[in-house]
């Protein structure tokens, strides 16, 4: 999670918080009833201040508990793009346009009725007859979803086999008591039924309990019995207090300074893994000159200093992302490196001025650069409040003023650099990139010409308006194969167009700020272990729940 | 009683334009809620394209005409319906207020009342007693206080009696594991953690109504009819309080009414330092989400309450202050 905006007050006291000479101090709990081990503490959902009771886990304000309670058919690794078997215990593409799950016998909703291929059948028929719970549009594909035996069916309009990502991390929620809800749009769901690990203990606005679920289909697997849910702050210096005495066992907090303000207090136990998520990107308005000009974008990769962004900009816990825009190490295996070679895209301001050359932009005698006699100028926009990113952008500012180009830059609010995205009113910004293993999603959210639209009009994700009939038409084949090989070839193709295109300029890897105490608890997902993502917010929590165990 | 009803219409007057100011100007800023959303969301990474039309359709985002939409607003202003909230969806906007006034009524109302009699009180004392230790001292303590920015005054103090001592609760409005409700435990956890979001607030505020109070009062202490007054030999007590501070204190009274006014807007930087549950923080919320509906709730029910404020300032300055009542007011 990006906690990005730090609030204005959230600085002044860092320097305070680093001197502040006060050791590790263990909180003392009071021990659960069954163990000696105090509960976990989770400091992951943000109340603002207060929590509001909602554990729709189609609802964009749920709780985060609804994690910890509604689960899905599949678990796909952020990181590995391993498929874990969950609710299904099997699947078959019949053809691009047909898909079975075969559904879990054995497990029962923690009101003790069972789980039935009906249920999954119910739930996405649900989001079709609403289509504001709808969130990943998978009805814009889906012709019909229907239940047989302990089978379920899905039938596609059109082939659009990577939906099955969406299709398999959507929650699956009773039938016998979501089709007696009259709106599922509005129903705060107070008292949720899932078949989840863990039962809602109990709740207050400050604060919710969850408790492990007896009847749970694994619960042999789940040893920690108890998880607390203190409403996370708006003000990122409580956090930080809280964090540096040891109050959490786990947090999702970003910090500038984590390892002097949280780890060093006690290093045998406090340990940090930022998982790196999706590659953030530098978008340049192609409608635009100098940007229209494929030279200018390949100098522009070559002149900004990647490592310097990464390292001043993002406090180093964000690595420089590849120009392949895969996400790495994870997608390693999509990587071909004989292309990459080729390019070889790094920081190289001769290289930069070179490319300029040949893209036929020349320098007057102050040392501007010109394009077609004018000096080039432009803005470059960062949302208020990213203070990470506009730091990268001063850097970025820098490196560009050392070939002759002005950047100034502006941070509007969230909304407003947004609506100019979206609209196309924007010269140069920086946007998130999206957060999946599978480099299909990211592709085809940049790159397809469907998700872009004439300036002025909404795009949807395409905002830089990269425009190629031929990427277009990679990303259609891709999507009505279920061949791996083709799939592979794909986006070995993919790849290609973003190192000699230059279409958007990924920056660096996104991080999943995580904070982890092992005093009590172990086996939390780590960078040599990546089995699930530590986002919390995600089916990983499913994942990562039935691996953590209690320290003997 | 003609001044009273110019000063109704006119108050009518400012609640209109008010109303009216307050459901253009959501309006007016770029971008949409859905966009926010999405934006929060984007950030979470596994968003794809299709969830801005969701997010329209369950949030009820309309492309209705702006004349449409107002004549929407009124007749719900009139209905007590200001919608549901786009942040705390599906929740609304009624729930929300209610469940983060109270706090703020408590925690403002009662530092601001304080804040008020021992300012003014202080004032007072040390405006006749001018040129004293007492008055040098208070004077120029509250001088450097009241320019303590709130939310640098309440760090520090998080800093030092919440991390460095441990004495108080970091933020919160109550234990996190309690339920709220009218029982002694809960009540005496609000207390204790109120304490220094009220600290904060009452040390950073005294100063100006002791400063404003002291220098009224000086002026009022010069004029002809305290030297009459005094010539006549009245008491030192009726000199001080009946004569001079009476008519000293008007200016403030006004000020006064209009702070009351504005305690339903919550103290929005002290809150956030500490997690207040109350209405700076819900209107931040508000502001920061492009939530229309909430902001117009809280705003509506701000300016209602300074226009209310504002009135019975007036009532009070008629019965203070015999001028007025006797119509003109021009001395």
């Amino acid at each position: 999670m990006r906690n990005r905006r730090i609030a204005l007050m959230a600085v002044p006291l860092v320097g305070a918080l680093a001197l502040a000479a006060s050791g590790p101090q263990s909180t003392s709990r009071v021990a659960s009833s069954s163990t000696n081990v105090p509960p976990m503490v989770l400091s992951v959902d943000p109340g603002s201040p207060l929590y509001t009771k909602n554990f729709n886990p189609f609802s964009p304000n749920a709780l985060w508990a609804q994690a910890w309670i509604y689960e899905t058919l599949y678990y796909v690794d952020g990181q590995t793009g391993h498929q874990t078997p969950w609710l299904a215990t099997a699947y078959n593409w019949n053809n691009p346009t047909e898909l079975t799950f075969t559904i879990r016998s054995g497990v029962k909703w923690s009101n003790g009725t069972p789980f039935t291929a009906n249920d999954v059948a119910f739930t996405f028929n649900m989001l079709k007859k609403y289509p504001a719970l709808d969130t990943n549009g998978l009805w814009t594909s889906l012709k019909s979803v229907t239940a047989k035996g302990n089978t379920v069916a899905f039938d596609f309009k059109q082939p659009n086999v990577p939906d099955f990502n969406y299709i398999v991390s959507t929650p699956i929620v009773p039938a016998s008591i979501w089709s007696k809800v009259k709106n599922p749009v509005t129903w705060t769901d107070p008292n949720p039924v899932g078949t989840g690990a863990y039962l809602l203990k109990s709740y207050t606005p400050q604060e919710y309990v969850l408790v492990k679920n007896p009847h749970y289909w694994q619960a042999n697997k789940v040893q920690v019995q108890e998880i607390e849910f203190p409403a996370v702050s708006e003000n990122a210096n409580t956090v930080w207090l809280n964090l540096s005495e040891g109050k959490y066992t786990a947090a999702n907090a970003f910090a500038p300074n984590i390892n002097k303000i949280y780890v060093s207090k006690d290093p045998k136990y406090r340990h940090i893994w930022f998982a790196p998520g999706g590659a953030c990107n530098l978008l340049m308005n192609l409608t635009k000159a100098p940007f229209n000009n494929v030279k200018f974008r390949q100098a522009m990769a070559y002149a900004i200093d990647k490592p310097v962004v990464s390292s001043k900009g993002e406090y180093g816990y964000e690595p420089p992302a590849s120009q392949t825009g895969l996400m790495l190490p994870a997608n390693n295996g999509y990587v071909d490196k004989a292309l990459v070679n080729q390019y070889n895209y790094h920081y190289d301001p001769k290289k930069a001025e070179q490319l300029l050359k040949e893209g036929g932009f020349t320098k007057n005698s102050k040392g501007q650069l010109l394009d077609h006699g004018k000096p080039i100028s432009f803005t470059m926009i960062v949302p208020t409040g990213f203070s990470d990113w506009i730091e990268d952008s001063s850097i970025i500012q820098g490196n560009l003023k050392q070939l002759g180009i002005t950047v100034n830059v502006q941070t509007p609010s969230i909304s407003t650099w947004v609506s100019d995205m979206e609209t196309g009113d924007f010269d140069m910004t920086l946007n998130f990139g999206l957060n999946q293993f599978n480099p299909y999603f990211y592709y085809q959210d940049d790159l397809n010409s469907l998700n872009s639209a004439p300036i002025g009009k909404v795009a949807t994700s395409n905002y830089e308006r990269y425009d190629n009939a031929h990427v277009d038409a990679l990303l259609t084949e891709y999507h009505q194969s279920t061949s791996s090989s083709v799939q592979h070839r794909i986006i070995d193709q993919l790849e290609k167009v973003m190192l000699t295109q230059v279409p958007v300029i990924p920056m660096f890897y996104a991080a999943n700020w995580n904070e982890y105490d092992t005093r009590y608890y172990v086996g939390w997902p780590t960078a040599s272990n990546p089995y699930a993502v530590p986002t919390y917010n995600t089916p990983d929590v499913e994942m990562e729940f039935t691996h953590l165990r209690v320290r003997k | 009683m003609r001044y009273l009803i110019r000063r109704g219409s006119m108050l009518l007057l400012t609640l209109w334009s008010a109303i009216t100011l307050n459901f253009l100007l959501p309006r007016l800023m770029p971008g949409n809620p859905a966009e926010v959303m999405l934006a929060k969301f984007k950030g979470k990474g596994n968003m794809g394209p299709q969830a801005i039309y969701a997010i329209k359709v369950m949030l009820g985002i309309t492309n209705e005409s702006l004349w449409h939409q107002y004549l929407q607003y009124w007749g719900e202003i009139f209905h007590f319906n200001f919608g549901i909230s786009y942040t705390y969806f599906p929740y609304s906007v009624t729930h929300m207020i209610a469940q983060a006034l109270p706090w703020t009524l408590v925690l403002i109302g009662v530092t601001t009342v304080l804040s008020f009699l021992i300012g003014t009180g202080f004032g007072i004392w040390a405006a006749w007693t001018r040129g004293s230790w007492f008055d040098m001292s208070v004077t120029s303590i509250f001088t450097f206080t009241s320019s303590f920015p709130y939310f640098w005054f309440a760090m520090i103090v998080v800093f030092i009696l919440a991390f460095t001592f441990q004495v108080f609760p970091n933020s919160g409005g109550y234990a996190t594991q309690m339920v709220p409700g009218f029982n002694m435990a809960f009540l005496g956890s609000a207390i204790y953690h109120s304490i220094l979001p009220a600290l904060t607030i009452l040390v950073s505020s005294l100063g100006g109504w002791q400063l404003q109070m002291r220098n009224n009062m000086i002026a009022a202490l010069n004029e002809d009819y305290v030297v009459l007054a005094r010539a006549k030999g009245l008491p030192q007590r009726v000199l001080a309080m009946g004569y001079a501070a009476r008519n000293a204190i008007l200016p403030n009274m006004t000020s006064f009414a209009m702070s009351l006014g504005f305690v339903v807007s919550g103290a929005i930087l002290v809150e956030l330092v500490f997690s207040y549950p109350g209405m700076g923080s819900l209107l931040y919320n508000a502001v920061s989400n492009e939530d229309y509906p909430l902001m117009q709730g809280i705003f509506l029910m701000i300016v209602v309450c300074v226009v209310a404020a504002n009135l019975v300032a007036d009532i009070v300055n008629v019965a203070l202050d015999p001028r007025i009542r006797r119509g003109g007011g021009e001395a």
